[in-house]
Formats: C-alpha cells, structure tokens, sequence
C-alpha cells in the first residue's frame, strides 16, 4: 500500500445522507398532494393515461 | 413505461461516441439509438426523446380525452422550458417525484430495474463464462431479451400497486381493502 498512495482504504457508504433527509412524510406527502390533485380534477382517468419513465446506466461488463 | 396495460414505451440507447448498430438488424422493438460523448442523457436528448418517442406513443394509446399523466423524476433533462411547451401543447401532465426520493417513491425503479439489473449481471457473468464478448452491437439485443423475460414478472407486482393508487383516489366501490393496501404502500416504503 506504501508504493501506491493513490490507493486507499474506504468502505462503502450504507446510504448518501442527502437521500435520508430528503426522503421524509412533508416531502412525500407532498407529492402524493399533488397526485390528488390530478385524479379530483379528472376522476374518470384511465390508467391508461398514466406513464412513468426513468433512466438506467448499463454496463457492458454487468454491474 | 405504462403501468396497467404491459405496454412498454419502445426503450431508446444511449451508446458512447461512436458507429451505430442499424435499428433494422437488431430485431427488437426499441425507440431509437443515440450517441453522446459520456452516454448520459443531455437536455437536448431528453427533448428528443419527450417529442418523438413518447408522445407518439402515449397519444396513440389514448382512450378518451383526459390528459395523460407522466412520472418522472426531476433530472435536469426533465424540466426545461422546451419541454414544458411540448407537454402543454399535448395535454400531457409531467409529475416530478420530489429530490433524493426516487430511490423509494420511483416505480421504475424500484421495482423493475432493481430485477432487470440483477439478470444483467448474471448475464454477462455467463457471457464471460462461455467466452461471448459483449460490443455495442451485440448489447442491445441481448439487453432486450434479459429485460423482456424479467419485466414481465415485475409487472404484476407494479399492476397491484398502481391499481390501488388509482382506486384508492379515484373513490370507487371497494375502497376499504385498496385504501389499506395504499397506506400499507407508504408504510413499508418508509425507512430509507
């Protein structure tokens, strides 16, 4: 370890902190506040209608 | 994605800088391909594939005139002004899931990629095994195939929960059970 300083010792952390704090009831509530507010306004609405998306890194070698 | 109906938004790739696999060849229905330099979406990409691949899409499976509702979360890519207008202009309302929560509100995420991921590495695990080198020819296919076999599973799961978020605020008969699984949703989804 000595001959190569740019190698270090860390573990892996559990969870960002950030995500923790963000993820709590105001923040959540919130956002299913807003949901409501769409299904009041358009009570017959398909779930046809309703989409969701995201994105995903895909690595050659897995992972 | 769609949630209910197993409809799947045809995917697009994002390759590094680079040749294009012919979209013909490959054999599988996805959206498109695209190149960029880090193989991350950029604003630009994002409204490309907001105004060509989605809203074609959605607006085709519409069944009456209600607007369309997305979930997404709230990526740079997914907030310009551009996009706005084009989301507008369609009827389409675009719902952010709050900062730092899709880890546990996202769906998609959640529920499908965590699997698909998985038979991923697996696949590949075997690629090396049998000595099958993986190039951005091969890797769309071979994608498709694994996610294909895995989604399907995953469905389910997200139709149980979709369904009971759909009952439980749209107020229908039935709701005591739906409502119970909704809270019983927000409940386990709860510590971090």
């Amino acid at each position: 370890m000595a001959q190569h300083p740019d190698v270090c010792y860390s573990k892996p952390g559990s969870l960002d902190p950030k995500w923790a704090q963000n993820f709590n009831p105001s923040n959540v509530a919130g956002f299913y506040k807003l949901l409501k507010v769409i299904y009041d306004t358009y009570l017959d609405l398909p779930p046809q209608h309703i989409w969701n998306m995201d994105e995903k890194g895909l690595q050659l070698s897995g992972g | 994605m769609h949630f209910t109906c197993w409809f799947i938004n045809p995917p697009v790739f994002i390759l590094a800088q680079g040749p294009i696999p012919a979209l013909p060849e490959l054999g599988v229905p996805i959206g498109a391909v695209a190149t960029l330099p880090n193989g991350w979406t950029d604003n630009e990409l994002g409204l490309e594939w907001f105004q060509q691949t989605f809203i074609p899409f959605a607006t085709a499976h519409k069944l009456n005139d209600n607007p369309i509702l997305l979930l997404l979360d709230g990526h740079d890519s997914h907030k310009t002004d551009e996009l706005r207008a084009a989301a507008y202009e369609h009827n389409i309302f675009v719902l952010a899931f709050p900062s730092k929560c899709t880890h546990k509100l996202q769906p998609l995420d959640v529920i499908v990629f965590a699997q698909v991921q998985c038979q991923w590495a697996a696949h590949c695990d075997h690629c090396i095994y049998e000595n099958i080198v993986m190039n951005r020819y091969n890797v769309i296919p071979k994608y498709m195939q694994v996610a294909s076999a895995k989604i399907n599973i995953s469905y389910s799961i997200l139709f149980n929960l979709t369904t009971s978020y759909s009952s439980y605020f749209g107020g229908k008969k039935g709701i005591s059970r739906n409502k119970t699984s909704f809270y019983l949703l927000i409940r386990c989804t709860w510590h971090p």
